[in-house]
């Protein structure tokens, strides 16, 4: 979906009511918890077991809300918004390196991308000498080989 | 509000307390050194970052095709190996498996060039040589997890004559299903150009921040409940932590593999058009014949199992099998299920094609 086509305005709407329905959801469960132990004349109901209700409030809540965010993270709304935070805090850090490895040259003092430079040249000669071990471990079999022979 | 009312309330309190403090003392005061990747193994090749890890065989004889493990470039490999009893290394050892396993090591900035021609055709390659050269094998059998089997499909498809077999893990091909991470990084939603030119190589904490995001209730609220919950568990504990460890340990990703990636696989699916070109090279999936599993994770939220699904029908081997597990993408390496019932399996499908070279 291309940014154009988003309807913002519905997709808002469509969280919110996907949100509004796991709150309420969760404060139905809750509202209808027994008696905490006792009536308003202090004569004894039912054992009010709070913790396996609050578990039962957070598993709602927990469920409820799992699918609204994921819902809200797989729109493409969010993915184009995320997109331009991203594209805006490159620019941004893009930017302010340039002002910086300038700054260095100016002074003369090395930046990070001069000895980044230096550290790939070593990687380099790391791979030719490899690239030699091995031919020179090459050339000694086939060396053998024909002393054998 | 009656007294066992309030009794209840204070034992409950007290528990709390209790598990609150333990809870305090394991995360901060004093986090229990988590010792991963422990099976035997030595180093027998290195380059720049890479670096290639021979298993100790655990059996008298091996059988005569190595077997080269390639993980993704994102996270560390040794969710492979990741305590005793929790390790898919470990399996496929006692098996009989002469085992390799490339780790990719952390990526400097002077590494920010690295591209897929350097990754498939200098590194994987040269693993290969010298993992021929070292068992005298002359062929490989390659398993790749994740990102790393979207690399060993490439791979295969440039050097079928070096690979006997191929085993994908969870491994994304068509990146145009439906799914959270093939949105994201589509063309409209991510300018990878701007994002690369500006960081270099992919910063850890932008993976961390991205994969928690893709279900934010899990990852940031519910994982941490179930673990308070579970707090008194000695075994839930340690494999918690060996978890936590693993995830928070991030690494950056060289930021040309990272761009061309997003740009050929995510944005383009060059894959499956076929039309993916590797230092001028096309890798067609057609030139891949030669014996293929692939693994895929039931719930996997990462790679969404219509993406690997598509590769058994792109290639030419005719002994090919796919297995769906139910498991989700991290799950199929380390859930105890997994390792008690697919890896052996993964193991004999293997031997089985191993036997003669």
């Amino acid at each position: 979906m291309s940014k154009e086509n988003i309807n913002y305005e519905e997709y808002y709407k469509g969280f919110y009511k996907i949100w509004e329905r796991s709150i309420s959801d969760a404060l139905e469960m809750w509202k209808k918890r027994p008696s905490q132990g006792g009536n308003e004349a202090g004569e004894k109901t039912q054992d009010f077991d709070s913790v396996t209700y609050y578990k039962k409030f957070y598993e709602t809540w927990e469920k409820t809300t799992s699918e609204a965010l994921e819902k809200w993270v797989n729109s493409p709304l969010f993915a184009s918004n995320m997109g331009k935070i991203i594209e805006k805090s490159s620019e941004l850090k893009k930017n302010f390196d340039e002002v910086v490895e300038k700054g260095l040259k100016n002074m003369n003092i090395p930046s990070k991308g001069d000895i980044d430079r230096i550290l790939n040249s070593i990687n380099k000669i790391e791979e030719k000498i490899n690239d030699l071990t091995d031919m020179v471990d090459e050339l000694k079999i086939a060396n053998k080989k024909r002393s054998r022979k | 509000m009656s007294i066992n009312y309030l009794n209840s309330m204070i034992q409950e309190a007290e528990k709390i307390k209790h598990k609150l403090s333990k809870a305090i003392d394991m995360t901060v005061v004093n986090p229990p050194d988590v010792k991963v990747g422990m099976t035997p193994h030595e180093v027998v090749f290195t380059e720049n970052k890479l670096r290639l890890l021979h298993y100790h065989p655990t059996q008298k004889n091996t059988h005569p095709v190595p077997l080269i493990m390639i993980f993704a470039l994102i996270n560390r490999p040794y969710i492979l190996d990741l305590k005793p009893g929790r390790s898919v290394v470990e399996v496929l050892i006692d098996k009989g498996i002469d085992l390799y396993l490339i780790d990719w090591g952390v990526p400097g900035d002077e590494d920010k060039d690295l591209n897929l021609d350097h990754y498939i055709n200098r590194y994987i390659h040269k693993v290969v040589e010298k993992v021929k050269k070292i068992s005298g094998a002359n062929q490989v059998s390659i398993l790749g997890y994740c990102m790393g089997g979207t690399m060993s499909a490439m791979y295969t498809s440039l050097y079928q004559e070096e690979v006997k077999n191929l085993i994908l893990m969870t491994t994304g091909i068509d990146f145009k299903v439906e799914g959270t991470l093939n949105l994201w990084g589509d063309k409209p939603n991510f300018d990878v150009d701007k994002f690369v030119d500006a960081y270099g190589n992919v910063p850890p904490e932008f993976l961390q921040s991205s994969f928690l995001f893709m279900k934010p209730v899990q990852n940031m609220v519910s994982k941490y409940v179930n673990f308070y919950e579970n707090i008194d568990n000695v075994n839930f504990v340690e494999n918690f932590m060996a978890m936590e460890k693993w995830l928070n340990d991030n690494i950056p990703v060289a930021g040309e593999v990272f761009r061309e990636f997003v740009k050929y696989c995510y944005q383009e699916n060059l894959l499956v058009e076929n039309r993916l070109r590797i230092d001028g090279k096309l890798v067609d999936l057609k030139e891949i014949k030669c014996s293929v599993l692939n693994l895929i994770a039931e719930h996997d939220h990462l790679t969404p199992p219509k993406s690997s699904t598509i590769f058994n029908k792109l290639i030419s081997s005719e002994d090919n099998e796919t297995i769906i597990y139910p498991s989700g993408h991290i799950g199929l390496s380390v859930s105890s299920r997994s390792l008690r019932d697919l890896w052996p399996r993964v193991a004999d499908w293997l031997i089985k094609r191993s036997k003669s070279n």
